[in-house]
């Protein structure tokens, strides 16, 4: 519940920054760009919002690192971490709430790309459960990555090495999977397990299935937790 | 407190963390749960399947060859086998036995050498994987695939890595295993008059789905008893007289004819010159009631597909949209040749008029006709798709849309108390020709062929349908009804498409930006 109010006071604040509004609007004019203009919409001709959910995770290796890289390296930074380590919270509780106002800003910018699938179902027959299923996806896969976000940018008072890193992370998650063909056999399951597009791409195909949806939420409490730990060993220090 | 007794806590509690989430993704991947949003519940075990499944009154073992160590597609195509297998067992309960080999597990020689010849004995073959193996690409041979072992019969799922396939093969292995009594048809494949050779596509292995395939030449030798059906596919040379007798007669003991013919070619000079094809084909769908309007080409500037209009020196091969490349939703929706599909797009095609084929009585079904906005041009002699942009009220006129028809009956034959036409070379006697159908025949007539096949999954969808309605095995239709593709769009003007791409592009940053303006108005007025 703390974790909660203390979401919500950060995803406030968070709009009151010109940088967060405009990363959310850089990635909605990207999306837009390239399902509209760079993927040639109307010459391929086909009811589908594919294109999007195809990118998208691409473009959230860069979008989640640049939400996360404030959150924790710059508290640091400016001093306030120790203001905010010293409130009646658990070290599980500010991690929470930082990646809950995380979240939540990347659900206003994947929410604000709804206007192409209305669109696009004026214009043909689209199906909605892929849609439905893509955007659940994103919700997902973009939680993730900001867990690993919030991860990096829990280890550095600098807020480009937090983007760096984070970036460098989330691109490393991202390819993870395309390496399983050089990968020795024994470890093709791991690679595989561990690949963030093909667990998305499951979903996104429609089909909200318990192990993919549950390796989400993993990855969220494995970087959520690891960020608790980390603000936890400050306290010793 | 110490220093080290948090770090050791520190580190006790990451590795619960990490031990949780692994137990997480264990406990996940033993209890599969999921809910299909598709419209059609295509990720979901289809009624077809669930019919045949209900049809065994024994039970059903299956051995499976599923790799856990392979890379993408096939370890897609894996999960998707076994979450394909856990729904048969979700069906079956107890009626069914399933044994998983894994291929990839490290085996001994001896060991790998009895699971090569179990998969072997029950007639797989291994699929062709793409390794790398050091810096160097390589192929290699892996098991995949189900062997379904049902009383004295079996039947298997051959490996393939498209998913979308995987149900359709098993509901066909389900009905071999079932109705082992039902001959396979034989589908001969003419060749001889230029058409491609379709065993050597990789189409074939699709195909054999419907039954075994075999070319044969048609050099005045009536066509086999034995044989369920006859596919012509985009000749370029004409069928003589000669030709057109053996055809008919073979209507005329109840078979099947598929013909997706081509009545414009691009020159082989001259590229940009289109040539007429003559099929010599016609005096056969006249005496039906079908008359391919052969001097017409349907085009339509609305709704267009995307033609191939030149190789480049790299390879690329340069598209563009082309008004005679039609596109069309307008499909019969209840026949199976084209239930399920969403569009076809049909190059170059002519239109059919097929009112008298029902006045004589026979089932025609107008397969495919093209929108509402599609003209017939005459005599469509330039392939630049600029050319057409401009309409011509000479050359094009409203008539018939329809490219695609199948006509079931009882036909006369185009040869009663005409001459026989003799054969080019000496062979064994004519039998007396049949003058009216001994049997129900089927003959299936699209006017765009070779551009048709190369235009689309939906446009190969068609002629896979065809081929199983032609041999009245169309309870799988639905089933391989999904892969098709995506629905189109409508077609939309100009404008509409600048607001649609210009709105989307610039809208919702705009709206962000406005809303975030507004509230810190709002917030400073507050203050």
């Amino acid at each position: 519940m703390r974790a909660l109010t203390l979401a919500r006071r950060e995803l406030a604040s968070t709009f009151d920054l010109p940088i967060a509004t405009l990363v959310v609007a850089a990635f909605l004019a990207l999306s837009g760009t390239y399902v509209f203009v760079l993927q040639p919409f109307f010459l391929v001709g086909r009811a589908t919002v594919r294109p999007l959910f195809e990118f998208a995770p691409f473009l959230f290796t860069l979008f989640a690192p640049a939400i996360t890289m404030r959150a924790l390296a710059e508290e640091r930074r400016s001093g306030t971490l120790e203001v905010l380590l010293a409130w009646p919270l658990s070290d599980w509780e500010v991690a929470l709430g930082k990646f809950l106002a995380a979240l939540g800003l990347l659900a206003v910018g994947v929410l604000l790309t709804l206007p192409y699938p209305i669109t696009i179902a004026q214009l043909g027959d689209l199906d909605w459960g892929p849609v439905i299923g893509g955007y659940v996806g994103l919700l997902l896969l973009g939680g993730a990555y900001l867990a690993l976000g919030l991860l990096v940018s829990a280890c550095t008072s600098n807020q480009i090495v937090a983007f760096i890193g984070g970036f460098l992370l989330c691109f490393a998650v991202y390819l993870i999977g395309r390496t399983a063909g050089a990968a020795p056999p024994w470890l093709v399951p791991v690679v595989e397990g561990l690949s963030f597009e093909r667990h998305f791409a499951q979903i996104a195909r429609g089909v909200l299935d318990v192990r993919d949806v549950v390796f989400f939420l993993s990855v969220m409490l494995v970087g959520v937790g690891l960020t608790a730990e980390i603000l936890g060993a400050r306290r010793w220090r | 407190m110490s220093q080290r007794r948090p770090a050791l806590v520190a580190a006790l509690a990451v590795a619960l963390l990490v031990a949780v989430a692994v137990l997480l993704n264990v406990v996940a991947g033993q209890h599969v749960w999921r809910a299909d949003l598709t419209a059609d519940a295509r990720h979901t075990l289809a009624p077809e399947t669930r019919a045949l499944l209900g049809e065994l009154r024994a039970p059903l073992e299956i051995r499976a060859f599923l790799p856990s160590r392979a890379p993408a597609p096939w370890s897609d195509a894996a999960r998707a086998l076994g979450d394909l297998l856990q729904s048969v067992r979700a069906e079956l309960g107890d009626g069914v036995r399933i044994v998983t080999r894994d291929p990839s597990e490290a085996l001994d020689p001896e060991a790998r050498a009895a699971l090569d010849e179990e998969a072997r004995g029950y007639g797989l073959r291994p699929a062709d994987v793409a390794v790398v193996a050091g810096d160097r690409r390589q192929s290699d041979a892996l098991w995949f695939g189900l062997a379904l072992l049902y009383e004295d019969e079996q039947a298997v799922v051959p490996p393939t890595a498209v998913t979308a396939d995987l149900e359709f093969e098993l509901a066909r292995a389900l009905r071999d295993v079932l109705r082992p009594e039902t001959r396979r048809p034989l589908i001969l494949l003419s060749q001889g008059h230029g058409e491609p050779d379709l065993l050597a596509s990789p189409l074939a292995p699709r195909l054999r789905a419907s039954g075994d395939l075999e070319n044969t030449r048609l050099d005045g030798t009536l066509l086999p008893g034995r044989a369920d059906a006859l596919v012509i596919l985009a000749p370029t040379r004409p069928f003589d007289a000669r030709d057109r007798y053996v055809i008919d007669q073979f209507l005329m003991e109840g078979k099947a004819v598929v013909a997706f013919l081509d009545y414009r070619q691009r020159s082989t000079v001259f590229p940009d010159v289109l040539v007429p094809v003559d099929t010599g084909l016609e005096p056969l769908l006249g005496p039906l009631g079908v008359e391919v309007q052969t001097g017409y080409s349907l085009i339509d500037r609305a709704r267009s597909g995307l033609a191939p209009l030149h190789q480049g020196t790299d390879g690329q091969v340069a598209t563009a949209s082309h008004p005679a490349w039609v596109e069309t939703t307008a499909l019969a929706a209840e026949h199976p040749v084209t239930r399920g599909l969403r569009s076809v797009v049909a190059p170059l095609a002519a239109p059919i008029d097929a009112t008298k084929a029902a006045d004589r009585g026979y089932q025609v079904a107008v397969l495919a006709q093209a929108e509402a906005t599609a003209v017939r041009r005459q005599n469509l002699q330039r392939f630049d798709p600029a050319a057409l942009q401009t309409p011509d009220p000479a050359a094009e006129s409203v008539g018939p849309r329809a490219f695609a028809v199948a006509l079931v009956g009882t036909f006369p034959s185009a040869f009663a108390g005409a001459e026989v036409p003799a054969r080019a070379e000496p062979g064994p006697p004519d039998p007396p020709t049949i003058p009216a159908g001994r049997g129900e025949a089927r003959f299936l007539v699209v006017t765009s062929g070779r551009r048709l096949l190369a235009a689309g999954a939906d446009s190969q969808l068609l002629l896979q349908n065809a081929v199983d309605w032609a041999v009245t095995a169309t309870d799988l239709a639905g089933l391989r009804a999904r892969r098709a593709q995506d629905p189109p769009l409508r077609p939309v003007s100009a404008a509409t498409r600048s607001w649609v791409r210009v709105g989307n592009v610039v809208g919702p940053p705009l709206f962000l930006l406005l809303l975030v303006g507004l509230r810190s108005r709002l917030r400073r007025r507050r203050r």
